[in-house]
């Protein structure tokens, strides 16, 4: 069982995972990346084009793919973290078991957490048969292994994500029944303040029926089929029930807090984020010595945000590690603009992400008048 | 509201029982924890759940003995679901020559009362199906069997709330308050608690509490490990321990096997803080595989570490310390204080009420090594065993 | 729509893996889950308790539901799990004692 030794392990190869090794790698420093996937990108493989337009998820990573692998960053896929104690020493094993066991051990001096976010279940009963599944499953199987996740779909939870599925299930050619509100939350990442009316509206021009006014109730077995429940919220209206063979449950994320946990970094609840988010500071660091997190599971939400908090960390730790050019700081203050664009530029998309940023400052700074007084 | 009787210091499985025995005695008292136990890095948190009255010391044999004919009507008396299983353990050993001492432990239990035997190659393997071929004996019996450590701690405290008792989280016993040599009050932070008598039942942390007093106890922390796999097909029926490979092994009802053994964790008492130690997670699963293959193909879903306190001879301090009058300690249970803690709850309520010492308790004075015993930290010394250890190498 | 629609032409899948004692074919880079989807499989084990069926449900490889078999290891992640050729995988096997 070997030791592989670096300067900084980044665990996560998505946006912000990327961003990191991009820039301690051009730093000169030796960078190994980890994820459980067998391909680097995260989520974004799985991304379409937004209801927008603009690059696919496989568009936008070609580009960073062509400067991530430019560097001398190395990469340990599908394999996953099992252990971390500082500082650091990451213990991994390999998903597939027959797999060979090594790197068993990865060293370095710096670790930057990039673990990303999930999908908050909507537990409507039914949830667990064999059919129904997330966004990000159907996302994934359809722009990564061109699959369908069913031939008749419906959706539930009325927000961007569910209606550029829709939108996308439709032009590969699956029979969308149509999307419907059910969860007990708002769903959506930052998106609970969008205006349902206008997403309706958009999705009329998309030709998908959004189900104004019912609510998902419960998933059955209908033969081989599933049936999902539609209730009218009137009292003179009977139930209905589409027949379908899967239902995709469209809801928040929340940010994959364990490893970070597990390095000793304390998490705090951010309200305008709907979830606990490991506490850190404007250059990603956390009260942990040489800790960083970056990305989804810094409660931060898109693909170029969690790039410019990557980047943000890489050189944060560049610093620390004392691996900094000359002109570290002002390569520091060009990134920080880079974040800031970034998220005033996700605000005009889906409104919250200043407020949640907004309260992780401030929790940052609490803590830190917390410590100087003990 | 008004003082209580007994403060106990230590809302663990022994705070606990103690608590909810005094409380049926009609005694008022007040628990106080420092955290909120069982949770974080404690004994009654990382305890293996084994209620057994094999391989421990001969002196709580009595203990042992009394607890297990308690154990099948305690759900029923405090009105909870404890997940007691009374399904037998088989202690084994892979060596012929460790059949002597197992043999002579199971005499001494014998005597005691202990429904032990020592069962012989097929039989063994007849004993305990899928039992790997190596082993060559074992000492079984079939009254031993194992519970859930939380939920049982939550029971015991719930019980003794539904008597009157009060218990306080987040609120640590900081120093007791003495007038003319008898304990007045026990202090937490600011405020100052009369009662007539204090309880420390605090493990690892009993010795820093009685110190401020001038009683040192001969007690040393361990830090030990567990590790929970995902569920599998129903397979072991009992609980399995390997002697001198330190491995206790049981499936919980949901299917998971629960590993144990007293592998060591690492971490600082004095700071509340423990750590999984990896290297004690890939070889205890691995030595329970070797145990037990058709456990083998099971995944580690988590480890877990909590801090034990350890008595001399692996035996706990019991009882009054004497002077002050009123102090009381119950710590030291040496990784298997779990099982007897019905028994020690009722036993030392008996004594704090009626001024008697019972006799189940007499060997366990807490003052009777004086000041020559070494304490600190010593992980690795829960790592011995052999067929006479009163560790058993199973908890 | 762009690159990656289900009416790309790739031809036949070539890889040949199998699951539960049947074989499958799927395409280079397919995890096991996708390939069996692909293939109208939806259901990858029982639950130990109830006995219902369960298949893929995060496809991120965070909520364990579509774990499977493979060579005697328990706790696989289909959804994460790369094919090749030769894989087999099979379903844990539900008990009726495995009680929860």
């Amino acid at each position: 069982m070997s030791v592989l030794r670096g300067d900084v392990v980044v665990v996560g190869a998505g946006p912000a995972g990327l961003g990191a090794a991009l820039e301690t790698s051009r730093l000169g420093l030796r960078t190994v990346v980890i994820d459980e996937r067998p391909a680097i990108g995260g989520r974004v493989p799985a991304q379409g084009a937004g209801l927008s337009g603009g690059p696919s998820g496989a568009a936008w990573l070609a580009g960073v793919r062509a400067q991530v692998e430019a560097g001398a960053t190395r990469f340990v896929l599908g394999r996953s973290v099992w252990s971390v104690s500082p500082a650091w020493r990451v213990l991994t094993a390999p998903v597939d078991p027959t797999a060979d066991v090594d790197p068993w051990e990865i060293e370095a001096r710096a670790l930057v957490l990039a673990t990303g976010a999930t999908e908050q279940p909507i537990p409507l009963p039914g949830w667990t048969l064999p059919g129904v599944v997330t966004a990000g499953a159907a996302q994934t199987l359809l722009r990564v292994h061109h699959v369908l996740v069913g031939s008749r779909v419906a959706l539930v939870g009325v927000n961007a994500t569910s209606l550029e599925l829709a939108r996308d299930l439709a032009a590969a050619g699956a029979e969308v029944v149509g999307i419907v509100e059910g969860s007990p939350w708002p769903t959506g990442t930052a998106d609970a303040r969008t205006d349902p009316a206008s997403l309706v509206a958009d999705a009329g021009t998309l030709g998908i029926a959004v189900h104004a006014g019912g609510r998902a109730e419960r998933v059955v077995r209908l033969g081989g089929a599933l049936g999902l429940s539609i209730s009218s919220g009137r009292a003179d209206a009977p139930e209905q029930t589409w027949e379908v063979d899967a239902v995709v449950l469209c809801g928040r994320t929340v940010p994959l807090t364990d490893a970070a946990q597990l390095a000793g970094c304390p998490v705090a609840f951010v309200p305008e984020r709907g979830a606990f988010v490991p506490l850190h500071g404007p250059s990603q660091e956390t009260p942990v010595p040489g800790l960083f997190v970056a990305g989804a599971v810094a409660g931060i939400d898109g693909r170029d945000a969690a790039l410019a908090q990557g980047r943000l960390a890489g050189l944060a730790g560049a610093r620390l590690l004392g691996a900094a050019a000359r002109d570290i700081e002002a390569t520091l203050r060009h990134a920080h603009a880079a974040l800031d664009e970034a998220v005033a530029a996700g605000e005009a998309r889906e409104p919250g992400g200043i407020a949640v940023q907004a309260r992780l400052a401030s929790l940052w700074q609490a803590q830190a008048i917390g410590r100087a007084g003990t | 509201m008004r003082a209580p009787d007994v403060v106990v210091a230590g809302a663990g499985v022994i705070g606990a029982s103690c608590a909810y025995a005094l409380s049926r005695l009609g005694l008022r008292v007040t628990v106080l924890d420092r955290a909120r136990a069982p949770a974080g890095a404690t004994a009654s948190g990382a305890s293996a759940g084994g209620v057994r009255a094999q391989g421990r010391s001969p002196a709580e044999l009595p203990l042992a003995v009394a607890a297990l004919h308690r154990w099948p009507t305690l759900e029923a008396e405090l009105d909870a679901d404890l997940g007691y299983r009374r399904e037998g353990m088989t202690v084994c050993v892979d060596r012929p020559e460790l059949i002597g001492p197992l043999t002579r432990r199971v005499d001494v239990e014998r005597a005691a009362g202990v429904d032990a035997r020592v069962v012989l190659g097929e039989d063994l393997h007849r004993l305990v199906p899928g039992l790997a071929a190596n082993l060559v004996a074992g000492s079984y019996s079939p009254d031993d069997g194992h519970a859930n450590p939380i939920r049982t701690t939550n029971a015991f405290a719930r019980a003794a709330m539904r008597l009157g008792a009060q218990v306080r989280f987040e609120s640590p016993l900081t120093g007791i308050r003495t007038e003319r040599g008898r304990v007045v009050a026990a202090l937490s932070g600011d405020e100052a608690i009369p009662c007539g008598a204090v309880l420390v039942a605090a493990g690892p942390w009993t010795g820093a509490l009685t110190a401020q007093l001038g009683v040192r106890l001969a007690l040393r922390t361990g830090c030990i490990q567990m590790v929970a796999t995902g569920p599998m097909p129903h397979a072991l029926d009992q609980v399995l321990a390997w002697v001198g490979e330190g491995i206790s092994l049981k499936q919980q009802p949901s299917g998971g096997y629960l590993i144990g053994g007293g592998w060591p964790g690492t971490g600082d008492p004095q700071a509340y803080r423990a750590t999984v130690r990896p290297e004690s997670v890939g070889r205890s699963a691995s030595v329970a595989a070797r145990l037990f293959p058709p456990m083998a193909g099971a995944a580690v879903l988590r480890a877990w570490v909590g801090f034990e306190s350890w008595g001399p001879e692996d035996t706990p301090l019991i009882g009054p310390v004497g002077a002050p009058e009123g102090l009381w300690v119950a710590a030291g249970f040496s990784g298997h204080g779990f099982a007897i803690s019905p028994t020690v709850g009722e036993l030392v309520a008996t004594w704090i009420a009626t001024a008697e010492c019972p006799s189940a308790l007499a060997p366990f004075d807490p003052i009777r090594y004086g000041d020559d015993w070494p304490t600190g930290v010593e992980p690795e010394a829960v790592r011995e065993g052999d067929g006479t250890a009163t560790r058993g190498g199973g908890r | 729509m762009g690159e990656g629609t289900v009416h790309e032409q790739r031809g036949a899948p070539d890889i040949a893996f199998w699951f539960d004692g049947r074989a499958y074919a799927g395409y280079a880079g397919d995890t096991l889950a996708a390939a069996l989807w692909r293939a109208g499989i939806r259901s990858l084990r029982n639950s130990p308790g109830l006995g219902e069926a369960r298949g893929m449900w995060c496809g991120v490889g965070h909520c364990y539901e579509c774990r499977v078999v493979v060579d005697g290891v328990w706790g696989v992640r289909a959804c994460l799990l790369p094919i090749r050729e030769g894989l087999a995988a099979t379903r844990e096997t539900v008990d009726g004692g495995a009680q929860g």
